[in-house]
């Protein structure tokens, strides 16, 4: 017994090396499910205030930049509303909202503090469960495709970027509408490959890539990006195209978090059809 | 020894501040990622017990893992690069030893042990760390080539630092 107690002391760095990496790996494991402990909020809630303060002293360099953006935004909604349409007929249709429901509602926030840098990018937000954000709900920016939402604290919200190696997004291709996957390979922060599109497909290069709204998460219609390049893997029965993102993740300041109404609904409608089968 | 423990405590905010807000900015192509924080383990007193410098490696690791939401991953490299800490320094002991005023600086032990003690310990650093996060060996030759840019580029800011902010102070008393 006292020889097991003098080996470990002669050797206690080497066990301490061993305790503390595992610790180490038990906190990656559990910081890669889509859920984080609660205690590690209280952290997300410092490191979120740390990174505003940050932000309000950077912004102003980024000002103008960010006006030009928030200024095209407008023009295209305000091309949207059906005042600015002339009508040349006499009848004049207009769709009353009252017999539609909202399916989505769209949360503004800010970006505080985001990365493209790494394999597995991540994004914060400073709009949390406070104003109605919640886990896996979709983010989009002006110009397209942002991310998921991964965990809340009460003020701040961090995303899965679309920059991240785990994160695919449902695409559909404009032209002929064929639906495939959109992910990321880790390199460059401008471009996603587009894949499980089949050769029998007619495709072209600056072809707009959209969400297809399969996915449940991101309404239809967002768009992604072009298409930049694409080729067939011989021997394969797929296209590998490469797609020029339509947000610049480097530049990301102002975002909207995509709430779905009805996505319980639709969720358990899933759960029980599948649990039938 | 008591008047020293501040200063390591204001590095240690320092190279921390610098490494997220600044460093964790820089972008070039995915190629290049400098981590110059595990400065403030190399740089602690030669008599550092090594449990202490364990505890420091994690703790530090983790205070980075935080702000970079990379949970454990800084923090498993930064430790393994405190535990190799005291065989490096072993292995790049003088002829005559170490005399107790020594530091693990450049100004003190001089540019080529520096460099060599430096280069080792970021290399495993680097490595432990671009590993994790791959996880695979599916781009092995452009995670190969991250290792080496980013090591390069560590190295070269640590000795850029060493010389900005303790370079001058040792040259006056000589």
């Amino acid at each position: 017994m006292r020889n097991i107690f003098a080996f470990i002391f002669r050797y206690h760095a080497f066990f301490l090396l061993l305790m503390l990496e595992t610790v180490c790996v038990a906190l990656m494991i559990q910081n890669n499910g889509f859920h984080r402990a609660a205690f590690l909020n209280v952290s997300d809630e410092f490191v979120g205030k740390s990174y505003k303060v940050y932000n309000e002293v950077t912004d102003y360099i980024r000002l103008g930049e960010e006006n030009r953006l928030l200024a095209d935004e407008n023009s295209r909604l305000r091309n949207t509303l059906p005042n600015s349409y002339y009508a040349d007929t006499s009848s004049i249709k207009t769709v009353r909202d009252t017999i539609r429901h909202t399916l989505y509602h769209y949360i503004p926030a800010r970006v505080i503090q985001t990365s493209t840098n790494r394999l597995n990018n991540y994004i914060y937000i400073n709009k949390g469960r406070d104003h109605g954000i919640k886990p896996r709900m979709a983010v989009i920016g002006p110009n397209g495709v942002v991310g998921i939402v991964k965990s809340v604290s009460d003020h701040f919200a961090s995303l899965y970027s679309m920059l991240h190696s785990q994160v695919t997004v449902s695409a559909r291709v404009k032209q002929n509408g064929s639906r495939g996957t959109v992910k990321w390979d880790g390199k460059s922060p401008y471009y996603v490959n587009l894949e499980e599109i089949t050769r029998q497909e007619q495709l072209h290069q600056r072809d707009t890539i959209f969400t297809s709204g399969v996915s449940r998460l991101f309404p239809d219609n967002i768009p992604i990006g072009i298409v930049e390049s694409f080729d067939l893997i011989e021997p394969g029965n797929f296209y590998d195209i490469r797609v020029m993102l339509s947000t610049d993740f480097k530049k990301l300041d102002y975002v909207y978090v995509v709430s779905n109404i009805m996505h319980e609904e639709i969720d358990s409608l899933i759960n029980r059809t599948e649990d039938v089968q | 020894m008591y008047s020293r423990v501040p200063g390591h405590i204001i590095r240690f905010m320092l190279l921390v501040f610098a490494q997220v807000m600044i460093l964790n900015n820089v972008h070039l192509h995915g190629l290049f990622n400098p981590y110059i924080y595990p400065l403030f383990i190399l740089l602690l007193p030669f008599e550092t017990p090594a449990w202490f410098l364990l505890f420091l490696g994690f703790f530090c690791g983790f205070t980075v893992d935080l702000f970079s939401n990379s949970m454990g991953m800084h923090a498993a490299a930064t430790t393994l690069l405190a535990f190799f800490r005291p065989y490096m320094i072993g292995l790049l002991k003088p002829a005559a030893g170490y005399q107790p005023e020594d530091k693990p600086t450049i100004s003190s032990m001089g540019f080529l042990w520096f460099v060599t003690y430096v280069a080792f310990l970021m290399f495993i650093h680097h490595l432990v760390f671009f590993m994790i996060e791959t996880l695979s060996f599916r781009q092995i030759i452009f995670v190969i080539s991250k290792i080496a840019i980013s090591t390069l580029i560590s190295i070269a800011l640590i000795v850029t630092i060493q010389y900005l902010f303790y370079g001058k102070r040792k040259r006056s008393e000589l």
